[in-house]
């Protein structure tokens, strides 16, 4: 009963084969990989990847894309290091402000692509861009400011053993795998996705959908941004730019489908430890940054290749 | 069987035929399968020259597969086609094309972009190499609409400006421009008045008079036995049998296309209707429909019927809340209002469309996810979907209609059309809805699942709800309906019973009640007037050119008035050094906008612009380091060698892989931004002398580079205008299919523009690269962006099809003078990022408005 259950989910989500892959290659590479201090700091810098690609999820499910995610995990870190001042005190408005601003930025996406129906790539590549130059400006380019101690505990203390920023990132996604696959919400995200013609038809206000679903990808991006920022501890402009492409790759090695529709939030979960393990995994031996670019390129390419293999093959 | 007898004889007059003459096109043994669906089950036909063949059969019997498999678009399983007694293949829409055989499809396969001339030689055209040859185009086209007594078309007017029947006789005139032996007339009627129908068979009988062999589908039999020599009648992807009309009466002829037990197999009607559950009155909706009143009962089927596309699928696609309306609704004899879906649906209405997979299913998803969709916010708000109730209504909706699946979890994708059908059924049949309307319920479900539809719907009915059936298919709405509502141009002419109606009476009420409008003018709806008459002269052509560059004028207009403020607020704007400034910085952005110009004009992106520049400045900051010319012929080629890779790259991604363009180049994106910091991991290197001479070299104070670009950009233009390769480039990027069908190789095309945009942006990292004079992996950042800006600025669609080289040209300016003025003005550099962001958003924006605007009026 057990094993089956284990074989359904290998063969319906891959990924999660290809993430204990990938570690027992690594670790057979380098046994450093194998000690628990490595594992716990995987999981550790996982949860910010992991709440962005979380977001990104839904803006893919609806059969669009979120690139502002870079942008508004920069300006949550701006604006909550600017706020706090490194004052416990001050925590809670600059954690609203930055909720705030994320809602606003997804609303705003939302309204771009669903009403006023710009392509979202362009719609949130051009947010993106206003995004990072609102930080520069607000900045003058040399950021001040500082998290506040108390907060810097969900980004660098643990809780029961394991890193406090894995226990939100899981915490929150699997409250939003929950909300996707039980509630009418998720499925009306997923028929937006799959067939928007047919939700509208169905009676689905695919609009507030798609509203409410840039909404989510920013929130959860503010969330990542919030969790970085707890970790790193200072503000830094280029502290998002990294998470553009991460995201999209943790997604689309999910198995989510570009196409909108298909795929899941407890995938992505699978596709940011799999990002974060390859990343971790080159850092220890030793390949450069610009390999690494070069290898999550085609890391992208495969796993859209991949999956349609897989699918036809299921569908035969 | 005696269908296997039938089509023996069906067969064996067909070699009794090629004794005597070869027929024009014979085909043997044609068999196709989608999946699984058999679509034709080894089907036989053949057609001589100089005879009109009509084929017939229900929808879904496989006449359009069939005529697809002679035109070249789809490749048949198996069987045997012969062209003039000798058998061929045909492995393309262009071979097809050259045995001369050429189609003319129902829902026209024409480039809306393009004007009448284009269309009609699209993918043939006169001229030489590279450029078309206009004038000859014309005289082609003109002699062409004048032998079929059309001269009045204006061969620069676009197709998106002309009416059905218009564009009908364009695609027919494409049609005869490769003078082909054989034409296949695809339901060429459809869309067609009782004018118009008979002009088309004046134009059939010429073409059959001089010998080509017309194959004619239809199934309208007034028309058939109007212009057929002999008629095939198609069933279920099989021949049913051949026979010349004069040897066939109507009855016979629905008899073989009908099947007796399926002639006899309509459930009885409704003997005694109940009280009126929805009635509507006055209901009007511009363009659409005028005036219609009707009430539908409990317990009764009531038909709509008429012409297709007479108003009978926009009322109620009205009430479902798919288009504005006024006039007043009642529900069991209270008022509602409607006016979405989702009020439809919480009122008690439901609508099952037409295009079961594009508006009614959810392909990927499961059985159990498509049936509750619609029920979800009834049962859970927006919560908590109850998963026990879920899984019985889909257990129950599935045995309700007999579904044939493993479980409910089984996706509908794997599901043939019947049981496809079958679920979207079992989705509204849960609860207790008050009206059911039904568009083409049986499109494409096979002969025994109809009959089970058409029982089901009966029994809805008798369970009192009223039923409202819209149907293509004259002889279902006359078997099925109680009454029936006969349609013509918005307005209902005529009621008459199930019982008594007959397909000439409702066609013939439909017809007569037509040219009547006509003659009388008044009542015509005025909606349909201003379709069907000429719309004004600028939007027709004549002034093709004016209307092309209307927004490019507009856009030279703001840049002007930008510089003039420009240069009140600081006086060096307008100084020679200033300007000559301006134009190397505006020189490779413009280069690079040209090249994703070309991917977006075909509706894709290329994301990898911006790293390819950046890898460009480091590859050079190598190579050209001394001061040999060598170093920099070796910079050169290197630079547009990693252009080249970088393009095919994107084009095998895009085009062989079928990777979606956005994810594709932004797996390229990374690769290459890889690559730039593998070769230059931070800023540095020093670009040599002579490099630096070459490439920022001045013709007087002109840069000698923005000459090269703007030179390009002309030359793109009169490709794009004059060019073999514009009429590509627009062909496929307004409407793949139309192009497909032409025989133009659209993944050619769309390879052939990622190459040119990252040969465009290997271009601009050489200008960059000058400019910075070293190598640096972020130098070409801030223009995977501003490239689509300056594109969309120009007023370029994102959608594809539409847009002009000139107009990039003059957004990459708009885009140059404005980051000018902003540095004149003391405005902090960084400020750059937001305007390049948010004018990117006002243009894109504002583009898609107008379209909505264009589209509402």
């Amino acid at each position: 009963m057990l094993g089956q259950r284990a074989s359904t989910l290998l063969r319906r989500s891959p990924v999660w084969v290809a993430v204990v892959l990938l570690y027992v290659v690594a670790a057979i590479v380098s046994p450093a990989m194998l000690k628990p201090a490595q594992m716990l700091n995987i999981l550790q810098v996982t949860a910010f990847l992991g709440l962005v690609a979380t977001g990104q999820t839904l803006a893919l499910l609806t059969g669009g894309i979120d690139l502002s995610v870079a942008g508004v995990v920069t300006m949550t870190n701006i604006i909550a290091t600017s706020v706090m001042l490194g004052q416990d005190s001050r925590i809670l408005p600059a954690v609203l402000c930055c909720l705030v601003a994320g809602a606003v930025v997804g609303i705003v996406n939302g309204i771009l692509i669903a009403v006023l129906r710009v392509a979202p790539i362009i719609a949130t590549l051009a947010m993106n861009s206003i995004l990072f130059g609102a930080a520069l400006v607000f900045t003058g380019g040399a950021p001040h400011g500082a998290a506040a101690g108390a907060f810097n505990v969900i980004g660098q203390g643990s809780a029961f053993g394991l890193p406090a920023s894995a226990i939100c990132w899981i915490v929150i996604t699997l409250g939003v795998a929950f909300a996707m696959r039980r509630t009418t919400f998720g499925r009306w995200v997923y028929a937006v996705g799959a067939n928007e013609t047919a939700a509208r038809l169905m009676g689905v206000p695919t609009r507030s959908v798609l509203v409410a679903a840039y909404a989510l990808s920013a929130t959860l991006a503010v969330l990542g941004g919030l969790l970085i920022t707890a970790y790193v501890g200072n503000p830094s402009l280029g502290i998002g730019n990294q998470f553009l492409l991460t995201s999209v790759v943790a997604v689309v090695v999910g198995g989510t489908a570009l196409t909108g529709g298909i795929g899941s939030v407890t995938a992505t979960i699978a596709g940011a430890l799999f990002v974060t393990e390859l990343t971790s995994f080159t850092n220890v031996a030793q390949v450069s940054t610009g390999a690494q670019y070069v290898i999550q390129g085609v890391l992208i390419a495969l796993s859209v290749v991949a999956y349609r293999m897989i699918g036809s093959r299921g569908t035969a | 069987m005696m269908l296997d007898a039938v089509q023996e004889e069906a067969t064996g007059t067909s070699v009794a035929d090629r004794l005597v003459a070869p027929n024009a096109l014979e085909l043997v043994g044609i068999k196709k399968s989608f999946g699984v669906v058999r679509a034709l089950k080894g089907v036989s036909f053949a057609c001589r020259p100089g005879e009109v063949h009509v084929l017939m059969g229900e929808n879904g019997a496989g006449k359009s597969t069939l005529m697809r498999i002679i035109a070249g678009v789809w490749r048949p399983d198996a069987g045997v086609i012969r062209v003039r007694g000798a058998e061929v293949a045909i492995i393309g829409p262009r071979q097809s094309q050259d045995l001369g055989i050429a189609m003319v499809y129902q829902d026209t396969r024409l480039v809306p972009d393009l004007d009448v001339a284009q269309n009609i030689w699209l993918g043939r055209e006169p001229g030489g190499a590279v450029l078309v040859d206009r004038a000859a185009m014309d005289r082609g086209a003109q002699a062409i609409l004048d032998r079929l007594g059309i001269a009045t078309l204006p061969l620069t007017a676009r197709i998106r400006d002309l009416s059905v029947a218009e564009r009908q006789i364009v695609e027919i005139a494409r049609a005869l421009t490769t003078d082909p032996s054989v034409l296949i007339l695809d339901e060429p009627t459809s869309a067609l008045d009782a004018a118009e129908i008979q002009h088309l068979f004046v134009i059939v009988r010429q073409l059959r008079a001089a010998g080509t062999a017309v194959i004619f589908i239809s199934h309208r039999l007034p028309e058939v036995f109007a212009i057929a020599d002999r008629i095939t009648v198609l069933k279920d992807g099989e021949v049913v049998g051949t026979v010349d009309r004069d040897k066939v009466d109507h009855e016979q002829l629905v008899a073989m296309m009908v099947g007796r037990e399926m002639a006899l197999a309509y459930p009885p009607r409704a003997t005694a209707p109940g009280a009126a559950r929805l009635v509507v009155e006055d209901l009007s909706s511009d363009g659409r429909f005028e005036g219609v009143r009707f009430a539908a009962r409990a317990g009764e089927v009531l038909g709509l019927g008429g012409i297709q596309g007479n108003g009978q699928s926009d009322v109620v696609r009205a009430l479902f809340g798919l288009a504005p309306w006024t006039g007043r609704v009642m529900l069991d004899s209270t008022a509602v209002r409607l006016g979405t879906p989702a009020r439809a649906i919480r009122a008690g209405i439901v609508y099952v469309p037409a295009e079961r997979q594009k508006e009614g299913l959810f392909l990927p998803h499961s059985i159990r996810e498509n049936t509750s969709l619609p029920h979800l916010r009834d049962w859970a708000g927006l919560g908590l979907i109850p998963a026990a109730r879920e899984r019985d209504v889909t257990r129950a909706a599935i045995e309700r209609f007999a579904t044939k699946t493993p479980s409910g979890e089984q996706s509908v994708a794997s599901l043939s059309g019947g049981n496809q059908q079958k679920v979207v059924l079992g989705r509204w049949t849960v609860g207790d809805p008050k009206v059911f309307i039904f568009e083409d319920p049986t499109r494409g479900v096979d002969v025994a699942t109809k009959l089970e539809i058409y029982r089901r719907i009966r029994t809805l009915a008798e369970a009192g709800a009223a039923v409202i059936l819209v149907s293509s298919d004259l002889l279902e709405l006359i078997g099925l309906s109680d009454r029936i509502l006969v349609f013509s141009r918005g307005r209902v002419v005529n009621e008459v019973g199930g019982a008594e109606a007959t397909e000439e009476g409702i066609v013939g009420s439909a017809v007569d009640a037509g040219t009547t409008a006509l003659a009388g003018g008044g009542i015509k709806a005025d909606g349909d007037a201003a379709r069907a008459t000429p719309a004004t002269a600028p939007r027709r052509g004549g002034h093709a050119m004016v209307a092309r560059y209307a927004s490019a004028a507009l856009l030279a207009a703001l840049v002007l008035a930008l510089g003039l403020a420009t240069s009140r607020v600081s006086s060096f704007f307008l100084s020679p050094g200033n300007l000559s400034n301006i134009a190397s910085q505006v020189a490779p952005l413009a280069l690079v906008a040209l090249g994703q110009f070309f991917v977006i004009l075909l509706g894709g992106i290329d994301l990898s612009v911006g790293p390819l520049i950046s890898l460009v400045t480091a590859i050079v900051s190598y190579t050209a380091t001394g001061e040999s010319l060598g170093g920099v012929v070796l910079a050169v080629v290197a630079s547009l060698a990693a252009g080249l890779l970088t393009g095919a790259l994107n084009a095998a991604l895009v085009v062989r892989l079928r990777i979606p363009d956005l994810i594709a180049t932004l797996s390229s994106y990374s690769i290459v931004f890889g690559l730039a910091l593998i070769v230059r991991p931070s800023p540095g290197g020093l670009v040599g002398d002579r490099f630096l001479d070459i490439f920022s070299a001045n013709v007087g104070p002109v840069p000698a580079a923005a000459i090269v670009v703007v030179v390009l950009f002309l030359l793109a233009e009169l490709l794009l205008v004059r060019g073999r390769l514009g009429q590509r480039l627009y062909g496929v990027g307004s409407n793949a299919e139309a192009a497909h069908v032409v025989g133009i190789g659209t993944r050619a095309v769309r390879a052939l523009a990622y190459v040119v945009c990252a040969i465009c942006a290997a271009g601009a990292g050489l200008l960059i690269a000058a400019r910075i004079g070293s190598g640096d992996p972020q130098a070409g950042a801030s223009f995977t962006l501003a490239s689509v800006t300056a594109v969309v600025v120009g007023g370029v669609s994102v959608f594809g099809g539409r847009g002009t080289a000139i107009g990039v040209l003059l957004g990459a300016i708009a885009v140059g003078v404005m980051q000018n003025a902003l540095n004149l003005m003391h405005v902090s550099a960084y400020f750059q990022y937001v305007w390049t962001g948010g004018l990117t958003l006002i243009a894109v924006a504002g583009y898609s408005l107008r379209l909505s605007r264009r589209r509402a009026l």
